[in-house]
């Protein structure tokens, strides 16, 4: 049996946990570039072997809903999806743990919605992303904020 | 030298870069100063003024709104760049054009999976210029439709 391990990383005061089968690379010091149209949840896309990544907008992982407009983290923790990579914001990487030397728990504090539960390890508990649920997330979240106010407000033209 | 249907102007809005095809090129104006006509605006189709162009006024189009691109530079300051297409000649206007680049410089790059529901109608292809990526902009999205 393969023992389930974890990539930890922190971004501002708070510390995440990933499924170390979902990461693909750590990057440092990439530059973060613009597109039209970027829905709130993505800040930009950095360029990794020739293709886009989006970024994750870091309000997302830290649960505020304020815009961030200044994107100055140090590394980018590109992960895997079934729609292709994304890369979420990061100040700060750890190490890589197994299950095996912390336990899992209920979520810290408030979390957020894409933090399914925790990885405690050493005393520190490192929140897990679900990063199939913020995929999900993030393709529905478009056709609510496309859609919704066009049924509410009927068709009138 | 490559055929002119083989090169792209590379514009920007705000800190987005873009490329057109100058086969959809008629001219570029530079920057405009006083020659907008602004009582000829039509807000809700993005066109923000008319240009008297060759004794024509033609349709002014600002595509920042619509591609939620925040630009630091005010209309007067914009570029123009006059574009054909079927209901006649059209002004986009943009913060800064730069110069033009051979198809052949241009590395296809797909637009990310999860972009293409907010990208749908705006935009459907970016390429690469030195791991730079540049939005190949598609005026018929923004104005009728491109001669043939």
């Amino acid at each position: 049996m393969i023992m389930k391990r974890f990539g930890l990383f922190s971004l501002s005061d708070k510390a995440f946990a990933l499924p170390l089968a979902r990461l693909v690379k750590i990057v440092q010091g990439v530059q973060l570039f613009r597109l039209p149209r970027l829905p709130f949840e993505c800040v930009g896309v950095i360029v990794h072997r020739d293709l886009l990544v989006p970024v994750i907008n870091p309000a997302v992982l830290l649960d505020n809903r304020d815009v961030v407009r200044e994107f100055s983290t140090t590394y980018c923790v590109i992960v895997s999806t079934d729609v292709g990579c994304l890369a979420l914001p990061a100040d700060q990487v750890r190490q890589i743990v197994s299950e095996d030397k912390g336990q899992l728990g209920p979520v810290e504090g408030q979390g957020g919605q894409y933090m399914s539960e925790a990885f405690v390890y050493r005393g520190s508990s490192f929140n897990i992303i679900d990063i199939d649920y913020l995929v999900l997330d993030m393709l529905q979240g478009f056709k609510r904020a496309t859609f919704e106010p066009m049924l509410r407000g009927g068709i009138n033209d | 030298m490559a055929q002119i249907e083989q090169r792209s102007l590379i514009f920007y809005i705000g800190d987005v870069g873009f490329l057109l095809q100058c086969l959809h090129i008629v001219e570029i104006v530079g920057e405009a100063g006083g020659t907008f006509d602004f009582r000829r605006s039509d807000v809700r189709n993005h066109i923000v003024a008319a240009l008297d162009f060759r004794n024509t006024y033609i349709p002014v189009l600002d595509p920042a709104s619509m591609l939620k691109i925040s630009s630091s530079c005010s209309l007067r300051e914009k570029e123009i760049i006059i574009l054909r297409g079927s209901e006649g000649n059209w002004a986009l206007v943009v913060d800064e054009v730069d110069v033009l680049t051979d198809h052949e410089a241009l590395l296809p790059c797909a637009v990310p999976d999860l972009l293409k529901p907010s990208s749908e109608g705006c935009y459907s292809s970016i390429r690469l210029i030195n791991n730079r990526p540049y939005v190949v902009f598609e005026p018929e999205n923004f104005y009728g439709a491109i001669l043939a």
